[in-house]
């Protein structure tokens, strides 16, 4: 009877989400979905989001893997602190980072500064990729930490016994051990970006054809009610994810050994 | 040659003081102590992955205390290997050749032969065996072409059988090592029959501190603390001086007189006794039943038998005099044929000469 009860329970589970799954399907003509798929709008916010997608997590993957490795490894005072700190950005709506990045260039001398004179955030694409960077590089900082907190520190000392400095080590010894657990973290952090909405619709505004992620075409195309291209962007948007959480969930559970 | 001179190093509230020892070429000091005394604490300080406080570590020559690890020349098998899960075991001693300098394979088939590992070379390490792991660690280190060999507890991963038969393995090994490539060795272990197979030299280690440091028998011979002795399995036993003669001395220990003999310097007050189980002998008899003892002083003590147990290949008698608790090791065949059982009445006979009088507590005891 337990069982029964427990295997119900994932059972309405399952089937909320493959009808809300198969929905777009099911409830589209698909003499109509296939020409929005091969849309010139469909592939300019997939482009535009693959391009913004991985822009951004190679960022976060760039300061997120030596940031990780020094709350992994490192001690300093203020360690805890920071690692507290670290959840508060996840339970913090991605439209409050979009609104607090927006206050930052637009109303704040240095954020002017930057906007104007190095590199355009507001209402262009840079700012997708700030946005995004700024929704997905916790999650990086987050996964890559737990991957190194995964690799005994015995390996690194010992490298360094056999003349490796510590750069040596972090490079020919952490990382590679740690690759599986990189590549997992990557993957999950760019699914998250190709999805950010919130921050990016603040930051880089709603503009088709030039800041229209896929997420931001979804949003565009259900103002106006066109629900073939609503149905064909949620298609594509559930295939991606799909295929990369297939990946790095093999990546993820097959271990950190090469 | 390594010498460490007035060593003080501090990991959290654990502290080495002022640790003082040399190892020559080609020799084996062991470091022997038990669990948490500060043996890995004092080799990573040797390897330089522990900081030290104060005092002086030379490597052949060089003061090396300020050295980071790659600079030292530090060959380091820590206690579980750390071979590098993600590598095969070629790859593993590459990767330290690899920094000495010589990429060639010779080196890694001298090595590979030296230590019987050329058949594992493809082996992924995680496939190896506890043994085949510690052979590869210490090819991996020798790979490094150090100017010191660090061995920490290398059969503390092994089962007691796998670690008997190792003992003796890991002795030729280091002779083979010593004859390729004549390096000072530091071993650690908290095993006494281990060290005693292995070492030249030993040092007892005790909560930081080196407490003795010579000659593996000299120190099995002469514990000169209440620690080692203790931890050389002897019988502690503090007492009272009670009456001094020529080289003789009576210490009254509970209601048990002892009489010692060998001291050349007048002792009073307080003193602690060390007897080694194996120097007393049990006997059904009153008189003194050694040939050999019969014209010398002896303590014959009567008791009672309370307790036996196998202890390796002997047996262990614990034998209560006046409430003085005895430890007697015997052999299973004098066992047998003497037919003495718990709760028997015995006589356990020390020679004099064997009732060592410890000199930290003599130094106190000096008139």
């Amino acid at each position: 009877m337990f069982r029964i009860a427990m295997l119900s329970c994932l059972t309405v589970i399952l089937i909320f989400f493959i009808n809300i799954f198969l929905s777009p399907i099911i409830f589209t003509d698909p003499r109509r979905l296939w020409p929005s798929i091969l849309s010139d709008e469909a592939r300019f916010a997939v482009f535009l989001s693959l391009l913004t997608a991985t822009c951004s997590t190679l960022i976060s993957l760039i300061v997120g893997i030596p940031a990780a490795y020094a709350l992994s490894r490192l001690n300093f005072p203020g360690k805890t602190v920071i690692e507290g700190f670290l959840d508060v950005p996840m339970a913090v709506p991605p439209i409050a980072f979009g609104v607090m990045l927006l206050i930052f260039f637009a109303r704040t001398p240095v954020g002017a500064f930057i906007n104007e004179s190095v590199v355009r955030f507001i209402f262009e694409i840079p700012g997708i990729v700030l946005a995004q960077f700024s929704v997905i590089s916790i999650l990086t900082i987050k996964f890559v930490k737990s991957s190194f907190d995964g690799i005994p520190v015995c390996y690194e000392r010992i490298a360094r016994t056999f003349g490796y400095s510590e750069l040596e080590s972090f490079f020919y010894v952490t990382l590679p051990s740690a690759k599986r657990g990189i590549l997992g973290a990557a993957l999950m952090s760019w699914a998250r970006a190709l999805g950010e909405f919130g921050a990016t619709v603040t930051l880089a505004g709603a503009t088709r054809f030039k800041t229209e992620t896929l997420p931001i075409a979804l949003y565009l195309n259900l103002s106006t009610a066109n629900l073939e291209n609503v149905a064909a962007l949620t298609l594509i948007l559930l295939l991606i994810a799909c295929l990369i959480l297939t990946v790095s969930r093999k990546l993820l559970y097959r271990g950190f050994a090469s | 040659m390594i010498a460490v001179s007035n060593l003080y190093a501090r990991r959290a509230a654990f502290k080495l003081v002022n640790i003082n020892f040399e190892a020559q070429q080609g020799s084996i000091l062991t470091i022997v102590g038990p669990n948490g005394c500060g043996k890995t604490t004092l080799l990573e300080c040797v390897a330089g992955l522990q900081k030290v406080e104060a005092g002086k570590i030379t490597i052949k020559g060089v003061d090396v205390t300020s050295f980071p690890p790659e600079k030292r020349k530090v060959g380091y098998v820590p206690a579980d290997y750390a071979l590098f899960p993600n590598m095969t075991v070629q790859r593993n001693i590459r990767f330290a050749l690899k920094k000495a300098g010589d990429m060639g394979s010779n080196e890694l088939v001298k090595i590979a032969r030296m230590l019987q590992i050329e058949n594992l070379m493809d082996r992924n390490v995680e496939s190896l065996s506890s043994g085949q792991r510690q052979r590869v660690a210490l090819a991996r280190a020798l790979a490094s072409k150090p100017n010191v060999l660090l061995l920490d507890e290398p059969c503390s991963a092994l089962d007691p059988p796998t670690k008997e038969m190792f003992r003796t393995r890991i002795k030729d090994m280091l002779k083979d090592v010593i004859r390729e490539i004549s390096v000072p060795i530091i071993y650690t272990t908290h095993d006494l029959l281990e060290a005693n197979v292995i070492s030249d030299r030993i040092a007892v280690m005790d909560n930081g501190r080196l407490e003795q440091i010579g000659r593996a028998d000299e120190v099995f011979e002469n514990p000169n603390s209440k620690f080692v002795s203790e931890f050389l399995g002897y019988n502690v036993l503090e007492g009272n001086v009670v009456s001094i003669g020529a080289g003789r001395v009576s210490i009254r220990v509970g209601n048990v007189m002892l009489e010692a003999e060998g001291f050349e310097s007048p002792l009073r007050g307080k003193v602690t006794v060390a007897i080694r189980p194996q120097d007393v002998i049990l006997s059904t008899r009153e008189e003194v039943i050694k040939p050999k003892w019969k014209k010398c002083r002896c303590n014959i003590l009567k008791g009672t038998v309370e307790k036996m147990y196998m202890a390796g290949s002997i047996v262990r008698a614990i034998v209560n005099v006046d409430d003085v608790k005895l430890k007697v090791d015997v052999t299973s065949d004098w066992l047998e044929d003497s037919n003495i059982k718990v709760g028997d009445r015995v006589f356990a006979q020390i020679k004099a000469s064997r009732v060592k009088i410890l000199q930290d507590r003599m130094q106190e005891a000096y008139v």
